[in-house]
């Protein structure tokens, strides 16, 4: 296996990928968004139940590649019970080391550090952190929206 | 004999030393390039022409009488000569010069086929189009009512041309089909489909942008109404492509851009357009582009020619397709022959786009994702595939290094 390509498929990221946490749509959700990768057709749902600003219950699915799939499940466990001004705060850390703009997060999160240097597939990686964004905006929109209609990607941009 | 083959057979080293691409490193590795299906690398005799214009004479065309722009204007023109051989049109005037196969289609579908149909109407296209292919009849459908039918692809991935036949009816008005499919490399059978379309008289399109750096085209044997392609599948730069059209129908056709260059004269009463080519050819075109699809164009015919390139190919074909047997979990979708060497593969449940990274870290360079055909895709129940398009520079090496790549890939996610 060359570096390079351990350094983004590290083993962090291909285990979550194997077997990610919080992987399922959460009942009666009251917040819901569905991700759509136009680019790729990468599908992302998460779906969360919030009481008194805090994440009672946070799940996704996705039909996607590894990366996408290995952050959802990151994204799960780091912000599971976290409050919601918390949240906020992890997604824009997050996003701002994948654009190589920030410093680098501890725990799981820190194996996607390396898709910095890879701008094409940072729109994966970043599509579950966008899909709960507009999942907090929204409320519980995506029952009954065919998945893709809400199109988070628009906003990743080329 | 030509200039880089012996005996029919290519020198593939010495060919490679004319496109300065293939020298490069891509992430320390030695660059495999598997897409040329998106568009060709650039020999240098293209290069050097497009170089050539900008620095010893830089002028517009067709307007001004100093030396500069005769110049310009007779290598712009030259291109138009060397696509009619190319096509083998009848008539240099059937050539006109656009940004490309999309393009082309677009001018077709609004100045040809719009003012013919009618609620009811029906246009035919086939399920293995490239939605440059798609989307501009759609258009016209939701525009003017009438139908869009697809005919069928068959389980290999070729067209089901049975139905293709038993689809036009006194209904259809327009055909439009691709002669290779992009994302599969299956050729179409296009003589048969001309045939079955002149039977109904219903005029027929080929989308050639996939078939002309492969096949032989000649326009007049197979009685074609329009033909397009792009100039940078072509060997050529981007920006520049061709719709070929019989006379007849080009004549009738109304120019879908006003400005200059398109007219006889102009007052504010009445303008007279100009004769076929020029009415479609409004605006300063990318005169450096012409001048590249032209030698785009010499390039193929005089350096290589269709005997040398189709041998070569095929053999790249065989093996490849014996060598993909190897890998594991590996599953080609589009195994129907005749094809060119396109593969669209799927590798276990791995998605496409990891398989692109991890080639793409080995410097093989592929392509992943829906190959601007969906309904394609979607009738083969996969969102996404990971597509090697090999042309006239890939070598065995190639070949060797696309397996180990997938073999890696396969480790890495066992
Ligand atoms: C079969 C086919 N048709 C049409 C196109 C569109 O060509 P262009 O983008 O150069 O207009 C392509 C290019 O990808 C193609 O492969």
């Amino acid at each position: 296996m060359s570096e390079r390509a351990s350094a983004i498929y590290q083993a962090v990221i291909l285990n979550h990928n194997r077997s990610p946490k919080g992987y399922g749509v959460v009942p009666l959700a009251t917040h819901e968004a569905d991700g759509f990768n136009p680019i790729c057709g990468d599908k992302v749902n998460v779906s969360a139940i919030i009481v008194k600003d805090k994440f009672v219950n946070l799940g996704f699915t996705a039909q996607s590649c590894a990366l996408c799939r290995a952050s959802a499940s990151v994204m799960m466990e780091a912000l599971a019970d976290s409050t919601l001004s918390r949240a906020e705060e992890f997604v824009s850390q997050f996003e701002n080391m994948i654009r190589g703009k920030g410093v680098v997060i501890k725990g799981d999160a820190a194996a996607f550090e390396a898709m910095r240097d890879y701008p094409a597939r940072a729109k994966c990686v970043l599509l579950p952190w966008r899909t709960l964004t507009e999942a907090l905006k929204n409320g519980s929109t995506a029952s009954g929206v065919p998945p893709g209609l809400t199109s988070v990607s628009t906003e990743l941009g080329e | 004999m030509s200039r880089f083959s012996r005996n029919g057979k290519l020198n593939i080293e010495e060919l490679r030393k004319v496109f300065p691409v293939l020298s490069r490193q891509i992430r320390g590795k030695k660059l495999t390039y598997l897409d040329s299906g998106a568009t060709t690398l650039k020999p240098l005799r293209v290069i050097e022409a497009v170089d050539h214009y900008y620095r010893n004479g830089t002028a517009n065309i067709h307007r001004g009488v100093h030396l500069l722009s005769e110049e310009a204007t007779s290598r712009y023109e030259s291109t138009r000569t060397a696509v009619k051989d190319f096509l083998n049109a009848g008539d240099e005037r059937e050539i006109v010069l656009t940004s490309g196969t999309t393009a082309g289609i677009n001018l077709v579908a609004k100045s040809f086929v719009k003012s013919r149909v009618k609620t009811g109407d029906e246009i035919l296209i086939t399920a293995m189009e490239h939605h440059a292919n798609i989307v501009p009849w759609q258009m016209l459908r939701d525009e003017t009512g009438c139908k869009l039918v697809v005919a069928p692809v068959l389980e290999d991935g070729s067209l089901d041309v049975s139905a293709f036949k038993s689809l036009i009816t006194g209904r259809t008005k327009f055909i439009s089909c691709v002669w290779i499919s992009n994302a599969f490399g299956v050729i179409n059978p296009v003589k048969e489909m001309v045939h079955a379309a002149k039977s109904a008289g219903v005029p027929i399109m080929f989308d050639a942008a996939q078939a002309v750096a492969h096949e032989a085209v000649d326009v007049q044997s197979l009685d074609c109404d329009f033909l397009v392609f792009s100039g940078h599948k072509l060997f050529g730069p981007t920006g520049v492509g061709v719709l070929y059209g019989k006379m007849k129908h080009l004549e009738v056709m109304p120019p879908q851009m006003g400005g200059g260059d398109m007219i006889k004269s102009v007052s504010f009463e009445k303008t007279i357009y100009a004769d076929v080519p020029a009415k479609f050819e409004a605006g300063t075109p990318d005169i450096a582009a012409v001048i590249g699809l032209g030698e785009g164009i010499r390039f193929v015919t005089e350096d290589l020619g269709f005997d040398v390139i189709r041998a070569h190919e095929q053999e790249l074909l065989v093996a490849a397709e014996l060598a993909l047997q190897d890998v594991p979990d590996l599953k080609i979708l589009g195994t129907a022959h005749p094809k060119v060497p396109i593969f669209s593969m799927i590798l276990g449940k791995i998605h496409a786009h990891d398989v692109g990274t991890i080639l793409d870290l080995q410097g093989v360079a592929v392509r992943t994702g829906h190959h601007c055909a969906q309904p394609l895709l979607a009738r083969f129940g996969v969102p996404a595939t990971v597509r090697a398009s090999f042309s006239i520079y890939n070598d065995q090496e190639d070949i060797k290094a696309l397996v180990q790549g997938l073999r890696k890939t396969l480790e890495m996610f066992a």
